[in-house]
């Protein structure tokens, strides 16, 4: 039982002292309304089918708010946010035979779990629904084009659907909603994309005659009207945000491993203790879903649980499943149906498993790490909790600064949302492709404008970009090439690498294109489902690596060089600027590292072709005096997690760079979504909090709480890192 | 702003370079009788006509081989039968933006057609011309229709190592073409018209092309009627 293993742990001197904040979360009651007397009597009886007699509050406001404009609905997890979209959307259906309505999902999985969930609603009110995506075979494809309800993804609609409208003009021309479901995760640069794809949409919509009302759910982000204002393209949207539904009470606790080591800052492994508390859960018979936040410490934590409980002669592999991205699509439908039907005691898993897949509710959610962003770790802790009864949250802090950060502000957490989704369509790098796009799919007429561009502007990028032909003042798209196949939504998505198994020939797995020069060089070793595999030969060309299974008890980590040039300076005030820069990282080595010990046990050699990005950096020129080689390098972790939570963005969308006497933060996504102009705007603070970070850690000579983790100090040290860097901050600082 | 990079553009700067060299470019109404699209060529032949009610045989030359929204025809090849003879009448597009009227006029010309005669057009020309009526906000044309290519593969399929046109012609018909413009260069040839304002790319496309519809209408008698 879930309320044994809390007493137990509250009684618990070693654990007890860690729990540095445990908060109980009082449930919720539901606040209910009748379904309106307007609505259809057909959908109301499926409704009423289903058990749904009375709407929760923001489900009616939803339905009565998109009559007049358009609707984002920002509710917590779990709360029915399906439901304010169909409820107004089947209405509109059943009342007009030719009205049709377009779903757009993040994901394909979550397409597919969402209209297996509406597929029940509709059955009997003769509504066609239907997938459209990459893996639809080719004989359904014409038939989704008759479908009343299609589901896709942005990709989708961008590569598959708009190039191709005229043979969608039945659907386009009776299409009245647009539902544009996880409307947080389309920020950054898949935001941009996205919001300039949906501007292509309703180009072509109004091509046929068409102007659909869009619906949006968010995740609980500071700033869900105005995200949805940018990607939606929308002028005034309504932001319905408070839930009517109820939740079971939660006990949401922080646990900050202990400090082991005081002089170097050193604590206990957030993996390790995640591992010991998971397994008192485990052991409690309560239902668990453990979120790592890197595919690799998916892979880690299965197999320290499994080795756990091996030890103590349990069946591991039957208690503990892994569930991530780069699984077959197989092997995650089957951990997603076990979940459902509660078979499997425990599950660690990515992020793949936090947009809105049904996997009911488990008992307990335990965050390895802080998720990034709050957004994700109350998207995440929604999975906490089923039918009322009262539910388990447990963040393990790892020793980073977001999470130390969070460990000693619990208040962050369960304060106000002060986080802002950003993202920029109107960045002419995604602008421009966007518009050869349109050009493709329908003639730019005289004086048409598109996105924030007026005219004459339109008109200038127009005449610049190939394969257009002016007459009369409009242009037409004459040549055989196809524009949206040139353009990646998800910024520089490559295609994956597949990991094959160099003996069998059978594909274990699919890695991002970005991610294969670090994971898949020759020689790496990749964790798949607590195996560890060596990749014996990586084919670059052929997207493919060989792996064979080995017995090692080390993994590797990447090194990485990263250099930055400087292509346009647009603000500057020295010290500070920030601008265009073009980002070439390569792969040049990597370190063994230990398993369970994390000890350094060896190096190896890379060589491969470097990945290559524009994007948008803030960068602070140092004086000479300031210079001391490590502590740059020092000084720019430091600015970097801080610069994380000043922007409030996931960690893995800022990068820094150091070089020439500079410091570099650097939006990882082609194009910049927004973050370096901010980190400009906010310098003073960076910098300042970023030395206060150096000052006032508790280690002697650096650790990886602010300035990174360190090798044992070199024969007669003068100055410890964690002294230099906080030098070179204080000197940044009085320049600033 | 970096823009993608098309290798064949700089196949093409090198075409229109190499034809602004040269003296006497050729207009396009001079190259055929000029209308409100541009031009109409035509071009008869003896041949015997298919043993069918009205036989109108299509086929179009287009932008490229996609068959999205971007792509469009520039030039449509229809043949008709009268007293032991082929008319062919080849509509040509002068601009882009003059498609309406130049869609108008073809659509004239099949309307009537029993059955409209292509090869490959169920794959191709037909839905690339419903796309473009729809583009062009005009009513969709829906004739009976024959496409060779089927009947062909299956009569000649012992015969022929493919069952592309070009190889029906030279195996069935015994006709090789000389100087036969590739197809691929056809778009190549549009975009070239469209910067020089030169024609005699164009009227290498119409040639291929008229033997292209001469060749179906044989085919057409000798597979299906």
């Amino acid at each position: 039982m879930l309320a044994d293993v809390l007493a137990r742990w509250r009684a618990d001197r070693r654990i007890a002292p860690n729990l540095v904040d445990v908060r109980e979360l009082p449930g919720r009651r539901a606040r209910l309304a009748d379904v309106p007397p307007a609505l259809d009597p057909r959908l109301a009886a499926a409704l009423a089918a289903r058990g749904i007699v009375r709407l929760f509050s923001h489900q009616t406001e939803a339905l009565s708010a998109v009559a007049a404009r358009d609707v984002v609905v920002a509710t917590p997890t779990a709360s029915g946010k399906s439901l304010c979209y169909h409820i107004p959307v089947l209405d509109a259906l059943l009342k007009d035979p030719g009205a049709r309505a377009l779903y757009l999902f993040p994901t394909k999985a979550l397409a597919r779990d969402q209209v297996a969930t509406l597929r029940e609603l509709v059955a009997g009110l003769g509504i066609g629904v239907a997938v459209f995506d990459g893996d639809t075979p080719g004989e359904h494809r014409r038939r989704a084009r008759e479908a009343r309800v299609l589901a896709t993804n942005p990709d989708m609609l961008h590569a598959g659907i708009l190039p191709h409208h005229p043979s969608w003009a039945a659907f386009f021309r009776g299409l009245r909603f647009v539902v544009v479901d996880e409307l947080h995760t389309l920020r950054g640069v898949f935001g941009a994309g996205a919001a300039n794809v949906l501007r292509r949409l309703r180009r072509v919509a109004a091509f046929h005659g068409a102007s659909p009302r869009f619906i949006a759910t968010s995740a609980t982000i500071g700033n869900p009207g105005e995200l949805a204002a940018r990607v939606l393209g929308a002028g005034d949207v309504e932001v319905i945000g408070d839930s009517g539904a109820p939740a079971a009470p939660r006990t949401f606790a922080v646990y900050n491993p202990p400090v082991l080591d005081s002089a170097l800052g050193l604590r206990e492994s957030y993996l390790a203790a995640t591992k010991r508390l998971t397994r008192d859960l485990i052991d409690a018979g309560v239902g668990t879903l453990v979120f790592a936040r890197s595919r690799r410490s998916v892979e880690i934590l299965v197999r320290y649980l499994r080795d756990d409980l091996d030890a103590d002669g349990i069946d591991g592999d039957e208690a503990v499943r892994g569930y991530r991205g780069g699984y077959l699509p197989d092997r995650r439908r089957e951990v997603e149906r076990e979940l459902r039907a509660g078979e499997t005691r425990c599950v660690v898993a990515t992020s793949a498993l936090e947009l809105g897949i049904d996997v009911g509710g488990l008992d307990a959610v335990v965050l390895a790490g802080w998720p990034g962003s709050r957004a994700a770790a109350w998207q995440r802790a929604g999975r906490a909790g089923r039918r009322g009864r009262p539910a388990l949250v447990l963040l393990v802090a790892c020793s980073e600064p977001l999470d130390q950060f969070v460990a000693a502000e619990p208040e962050y957490l369960h304060g106000q949302s002060p986080e802002h989704a950003r993202t920029d369509p109107d960045n002419l790098a995604t602008l421009v492709p966007h518009i050869r796009c349109a050009a493709y799919e329908l003639p730019f007429g005289a004086g048409e404008t598109f996105g924030p561009l007026v005219a004459a502007e339109t008109r200038e990028v127009l005449r610049a970009v190939p394969d257009l032909h002016e007459d009369g003042g409009a242009f037409h798209w004459i040549s055989d090439a196809y524009p949206a196949g040139e353009v990646p939504l998800r910024g520089a998505a490559d295609e994956n690498f597949a990991v094959v198994d160099a003996a069998a020939g059978a594909v274990l797995a699919e890695v991002d294109f970005r991610d294969a020069a670090r994971q898949l060089h020759e020689n790496a070793i990749y964790p798949l489902e607590a195996r560890l595999y060596q990749v014996d030969r990586l084919d670059w060309n052929g997207r493919k690596a060989y792996v064979t299974a080995v017995d090692v008890d080390y993994t590797t980590d990447a090194l990485t060089h990263t250099r930055v040039l400087v292509l346009e300076t647009r603000k500057e005030a020295p010290p500070a600027a920030y601008g265009d820069v073009h980002v070439v990282e390569r792969v040049v080595g990597f370190k063994k590292i230990k398993l369970h010990t994390h000890e350094n046990v060896g190096y190896g050699e890379v060589s491969l072709p470097a990945y290559e990005i524009d994007t948008r950096a803030v960068w602070f020129d140092l004086d000479e005096s300031d210079e001391s080689g490590d502590g740059l390098a020092r000084a720019a972790f430091a600015l970097k997690h801080i610069a994380a939570l000043l922007v409030l963005c996931d960690g893995a969308d800022l990068a820094r760079a150091v070089g020439d006497r500079r410091i570099y933060l650097y939006d990882a996504n082609p194009g910049g979504s927004g973050l370096a102009e901010r980190l400009f705007e906010a310098r003073r603070q960076l910098v300042g909090h970023a030395l206060r970070l150096c000052e006032a850690c508790a280690c002697r000579r650096g650790c990886p709480a602010c300035v990174g983790a360190l090798a044992p100090p070199p024969p007669g040290e003068i100055e410890p890192p964690r002294h230099a860097a906080a030098r070179v901050l204080r000197g940044l600082l009085a320049r600033l | 702003m970096m823009l993608p990079s098309r290798p064949n553009l700089e196949d093409l700067r090198r075409r229109i370079a190499e034809i602004q060299r040269r003296p006497r470019a050729v207009r396009l109404d001079a190259v055929g009788a000029p209308t409100e699209f541009g031009a109409v060529l035509t071009h008869r032949a003896p041949l015997r006509a298919p043993d069918l009610p009205n036989p109108i045989v299509l086929d179009l030359e287009t932008t490229g081989l996609g068959r999205g929204a971007g792509t469009l025809a520039f030039l449509a090849g229809v043949g008709t039968f009268e007293r032991g003879a082929i008319v062919v009448d080849q509509l040509v597009l002068a601009s882009p933006a003059r498609e309406r009227p130049f869609l108008a006029a073809l659509v004239d010309r099949i309307r009537d057609a029993d059955p409209l005669v292509t090869f490959n057009g169920r794959c191709f020309d037909l839905p690339l011309l419903r796309n473009r009526l729809c583009m062009a906000r005009l009513a969709p044309v829906a004739p009976p229709d024959v496409d060779v290519r089927w009947p062909a593969r299956r009569a000649y399929r012992d015969a022929i190592p493919d069952g592309r046109l070009r190889t029906l012609e030279e195996f069935v018909l015994g006709r090789r073409r000389a100087d036969d413009l590739p197809g691929r260069l056809a778009p190549v040839a549009f975009r070239t018209f469209l910067a020089t304002g030169d024609a005699r790319p164009l009227v290498r496309v119409a040639d291929h092309n008229r033997a292209d519809v001469i060749a179906t209408a044989e085919l057409c008698r000798l597979t299906v009627g």
